[in-house]
Formats: C-alpha cells, structure tokens, sequence
C-alpha cells in the first residue's frame, strides 16, 4: 500500500500540470458546492433569526405577508395605519407583557427610518432570543436623536453626534427632504445579521417633529403623541393566549386590524421563497456532477496517457488490482486535496467579504465547518472520487497487459 | 529449466506461430536472433506469460504457465522473471534507486531471494553519484544499464531481453552485456544484431525454432 501510495503521489506530481488543472477545477467545484449550501442555509437563518420574541405583530387590515415584510423585513410599502389610542390600550392589557410601536414612512439615503419607543431596544430580540447592543452611545431620549443600525454606520461612515437629515418616502430616492429638522446619532448597534442593522431609528416623537412646522413648540413636541402608528410588537404575558387574541384583533369592529404571528407567517413566505432554495439546491447537485464528470474525463485520459507507465508497472510484477489501485488512490487523493483546499478557499472568501454581504445584502456567511450537513456533503464527494477512480481501475483490469506493451 | 512442448499461438485466424519443442538448462545464456516480425517477441511474451498461449505446454522452473490463470501468470512473472525491453521503460518520475528497487517491492519472493542490496546495484552499472536523480536525463546506455540492473534484482530465475542493444551504440552495448553475463540465472534475449552472438552460451536462429510458415 506504502508503494501504491508513493507511486500515486510520484505519478501525480510528475503530471503536474493536468494535476493542478483538475486539482483547480475540483477546489472552484467545493467552493460552488459548499458556498451555495451555505449560501442557502445562511440566507434561511438570517431570515429566521430577524425577530425571536415577539409573539403578534398587529397591524392594518392587509395581507400577512405584506404586514410582516414591511415591519420586520423593510420590505414594500406599508398598508393604512392604526390609532395610537388602540396602541395604549392595547399597552395596558393585563395579558400584554410588551408592545412597541412601530412607524414607518421616512427614510435616509435609502435606509428605512423607524419611529418607536424605547421598548424596542428592550424587548426586541433577535436570533436565540438575543436582546440588542449597543457598539457605541446609547439608546435615544430626545425626539432630536436618532439610533443607527450597524450596516447604516458602516456603509455611510457614521459616528456619533453626527447630524442626519431624513426624507420623506420610503424609497431609494427622495426629494423631499426635513433639511430644517436634523437628527444627532446618539447609538449605534451592535451588528445583528437582521434588517434591524439596515435602519435608523428615531422616538414617535421625532417623526412627529420632522412633519410639523419648524415655528412650532419644541418643548410641546418632546411629551406629543402621534395619533397613529404603522404597527405594534406585542410580546404577551402567557404565550398560550397567542391564538385568542389574535382572533380577538382580527374580528376588532372598531378598527380594521389584522394580528398575524410572525412564525407561521415567516413560514408560509418561506414555502413561496423555497422554490428559489430548491434551485439553489438543484446548482449544488449538477455542479458536483460537473466535478465529478471533469475528474473522470481526465483519470480516462490519462489512462490513455499512462499506457506506458502502466505496462512498465505491469511487467515488473504489479498485478491489474494493483495498477486498478493506483487509479482509485490517485482520484481519492485529488478529491481529498480538492476538498481540503476548496474549504479553505471558501473559509478565506467567507473572511474576505463577510462583512460586505452582510452589509449590502443582509446574509451573514458563517464558516463552513463542524456542521453535519457539509461533513456529509463533503463524506459524499469523497466517496464520489473513489468511485469515479474505479471506472479506468476496471478499464485497467480488463485490459491484457500484451496490449499494454504492444502501445509502449 | 525451460521446456516448451507443441506450443503455438494465433494472432488471428490467418496468422499463426507454431514453435518446435525448445530446451534451455538453468543457467544457460540463450540468444535468440531472426528478422523482425519472425516471431521473436511473441516467443518472449509467450515464455513471460505475458500472453496465453494457444497451444501447447511451457514450463519454467517447474511451473507449467501455460495451464495457470492470468492472475496466476502475473504471480509468476512477478516472482521469477526479469524483463529487458529494448526501450529501457524505466519508470520517468522515480529515482535510478527507485527503479531498480521497484521489483522488490512488488514481489515479496524476489525480496527474500535478493542477495544485492540497491547501492550494490547501482555502484555494479556506475550510477552511484546520480542515484537520487530521475531518469529522464540519464543518456541511452545509463537507462539500459538502469534496466538491466532492475532486472537483476532479487535473483530472477529466468532473464528475458527484448533487443535490449538496439538503441545503444558499440561501447554501452559491450557494457550493457557484461553486466548481464555477471548474473547466474538463466538468460533469453533476442535481437536482430548477430554480433551480440559472442556473449552467449548458445545462439537460436527463429527459423529453425519455427515449424511452419506464419501466414495460413
């Protein structure tokens, strides 16, 4: 074994150049393969990790979807608003442990700008019920402040006490500016992996000052009100209550409310989002078959190549299981090559641009490692390189040595 | 030590040879001449095993190859023969060391049975300063001498030689089979060089070791 082992390794690097070739196109294939499962699977987190511990999301009469998407996701428009009035009763409710109100509308160079409450850094967690940090300063407590996600801090180069104008509209683009109303960064949060990084927040209050007129009382305008919000995250005392007072808020006569869960919503949006996972999955599977068809077009091409090499070893005594051996070895050990190598390419692609996938596209790309899944892909390929070494082992073996030294 | 009995073998159904019953003693240095394409190395594949013959019996050292499996016969050479070719077919990414070793390590009888040691070898051909060093840039006559000597190695039985002089010029000829005459197992080479006559115990012309003509 010894010998087949150096023999494989001698023949190899005295083919270094097709080696290499193949060694290359089997590492691009594990990076693809690797890097669009965890591409996958990180985009799937990501999107469940956004919001842990709000049990409703309450809202206007809209689609499920569009309600969680515009609060949660930033996504799309929101639909009409609901009272604040409600709000604050909802707020006293004995079977309500939290509600943080959520208003949306205004943005800054393209980042949503969220009116709330201080509640929100409280009790909004995200990932494994993980509270919000602060990287710098603190929370907001004038209507004059304003709260930046990590990614807004990093993309625009932020820092504290920086003044901030915020437009009006939600989209990329906005021509109406509050230039007469600017905000000073006052925190700014720890990265998350959630769109939480992708917004500014600002007090109620500083949403109403921004769309009044700039003469009017600001002292009045620190204890205002609004009279209505987008949406409320309502965390409840018992979670069992879940259902019945979702059914309440829904079938409300005095306003047009819709309470959705956001667990079973993220669900039903991720059946509709699945067909793109099952594409990214069908990727996976055809570029290991492109791996494994480039590594068994060259072990046959070489086997016309190593005709002589092969006669030489067959003449001297090694029998066709040995010399079949020698294929099996030589494929196994590009795959093991390709393997290790390809993780660690990826390993160092994932370091490289960590930050700017999570930053432009919200994905948070972990390292590849100690994740079963990948260990049984990677087992797989593995597996796959010693049987794709067997066909030219066969081909080796049925071949009779006589015709073997008739090429030489 | 070789006895071949009615042996015969058919390329194809119109090309056949058929061999008188040969005879070498254990020891004997044997050289086999004819023009090419008069079955010369068909007989050396045959006694190799390298192919079955169609017909008839060999038996080498007490071993009947022709009534033995391909797997059997592929044992049998690998324990017993050497094999010369003419185009030295040394392994390009192993050292001379290596190449020479190379028979060793296949075949744990030829181990057992070796009486040099690798560097004997290589000092006996005048290699030992490149002993390390791949054989692709060894001259013609080094890369037989390297041939010979892995031939040699673990005390074959049965040397065969396939023109193993047709690409060398007089000197490393001269060299290549004095080295050769140094081993005391039975030694097969064939050639077209009738010069090559002087270093044998006997000499066999092809026409008078095959009993009919080839074409049928």
């Amino acid at each position: 074994m010894k010998l087949l082992f150096n023999l494989t390794r001698k023949s190899l690097f005295h083919r270094k150049v097709t080696a290499t070739l193949t060694l290359m196109s089997i590492i691009m294939s594990v990076v693809l393969l690797l890097g669009v499962d965890r591409l996958r699977k990180d985009a799937k987190q990501s999107f469940q990790n956004t919001i842990s511990n709000i049990d409703l999301i309450i809202g206007a009469k809209t689609g499920p979807s569009q309600l969680l998407l515009s609060t949660v996701f930033h996504q799309g428009f929101p639909s009409n608003n609901i009272s604040f009035d409600f709000f604050k009763s909802l707020k006293q409710r004995p079977d309500v442990n939290f509600a943080i109100p959520i208003s949306l509308g205004d943005s800054h160079k393209g980042y949503r700008v969220i009116g709330t409450s201080t509640s929100f850094f409280e009790h909004f967690y995200y990932g494994n019920k993980q509270p919000l940090a602060f990287e710098t300063g603190q929370q907001f407590s004038k209507a004059s402040h304003v709260v930046l996600g990590w990614s807004v801090a990093q993309t625009m180069g932020y820092q504290i006490n920086d003044p901030i104008v915020v437009s009006h509209g939600i989209g990329e683009t906005s021509f109406d500016h509050h230039d007469e109303h600017p905000f000073t960064v006052k925190g700014i949060l720890k990265r998350t992996g959630t769109p939480v990084d992708r917004a500014l927040y600002v007090s109620l209050q500083g949403i109403e000052k921004i769309h009044l007129d700039p003469k009017a009382d600001m002292l009045k305008i620190e204890s205002a009100e609004p009279i209505s919000i987008t949406a409320a995250f309502v965390g409840l005392q018992n979670k069992v209550m879940i259902f019945n007072m979702q059914r309440e808020i829904n079938h409300s006569r005095k306003e047009a409310l819709m309470a959705i869960i956001p667990g079973q919503t993220f669900y039903e949006i991720w059946q509709i989002v699945s067909i793109a996972e099952k594409a990214l999955k069908l990727i996976s599977f055809f570029v290991l078959i492109a791996t494994l068809i480039g590594l068994l077009v060259m072990m046959l091409s070489n086997l016309e190549q190593r005709r002589r090499e092969i006669s030489i070893l067959r003449a001297q005594g090694a029998s066709a299981l040995q010399v079949g051996l020698l294929f099996i070895f030589e494929s196994t050990l590009l795959m093991l090559l390709g393997i290790v190598l390809g993780c660690l390419a990826l390993a160092g692609f994932v370091l490289l641009f960590q930050n700017t996938l999570q930053v432009h596209f919200g994905i948070y790309l972990t390292l590849p490692w100690a994740d079963p899944h990948t260990l049984k892909t990677l087992s797989l390929m593995l597996i796959a390189g010693l049987l794709t070494g067997l066909v030219p082992a066969i081909a080796v073996y049925r071949r009779s040595l006589n015709q073997g030294l008739n090429a030489i | 030590m070789i006895e071949t009995t009615n042996l015969a073998f058919n390329y194809d159904t119109n090309w056949r040879f058929d061999f008188k019953d040969l005879s070498i003693k254990a020891g004997e240095h044997v050289f086999i001449f004819g023009q090419s394409g008069s079955g010369k190395t068909t007989l050396l594949h045959l006694l190799s095993g390298i192919l079955p013959s169609s017909q008839g019996q060999i038996k080498i050292a007490n071993h009947c190859i022709s009534n033995l499996s391909t797997i059997q016969r592929d044992r049998f050479r690998r324990d017993h023969l050497g094999y010369v070719f003419q185009q030295f077919n040394l392994l390009p990414y192993l050292s001379i060391q290596e190449n020479i070793a190379l028979p060793l390590h296949l075949s744990p009888i030829k181990k057992q049975k070796n009486k040099h040691t690798t560097h004997d070898m290589i000092d006996r051909i005048q290699l030992h300063e490149f002993s390390e060093h791949q054989t692709k840039n060894l001259s013609q006559g080094q890369k037989q001498r390297v041939a010979i000597a892995r031939a040699m190695m673990g005390d074959p039985d049965v040397i065969l030689a396939d023109e193993p002089t047709s690409a060398l010029d007089d000197a490393n000829t001269d060299i290549c089979m004095k080295l050769l005459k140094q081993v005391r197992s039975t030694i097969i080479l064939i050639s077209h060089d009738l010069s090559l006559k002087k270093y044998f115990d006997r000499a066999l012309d092809m026409n008078t070791i095959l009993n009919q003509p080839r074409q049928t």
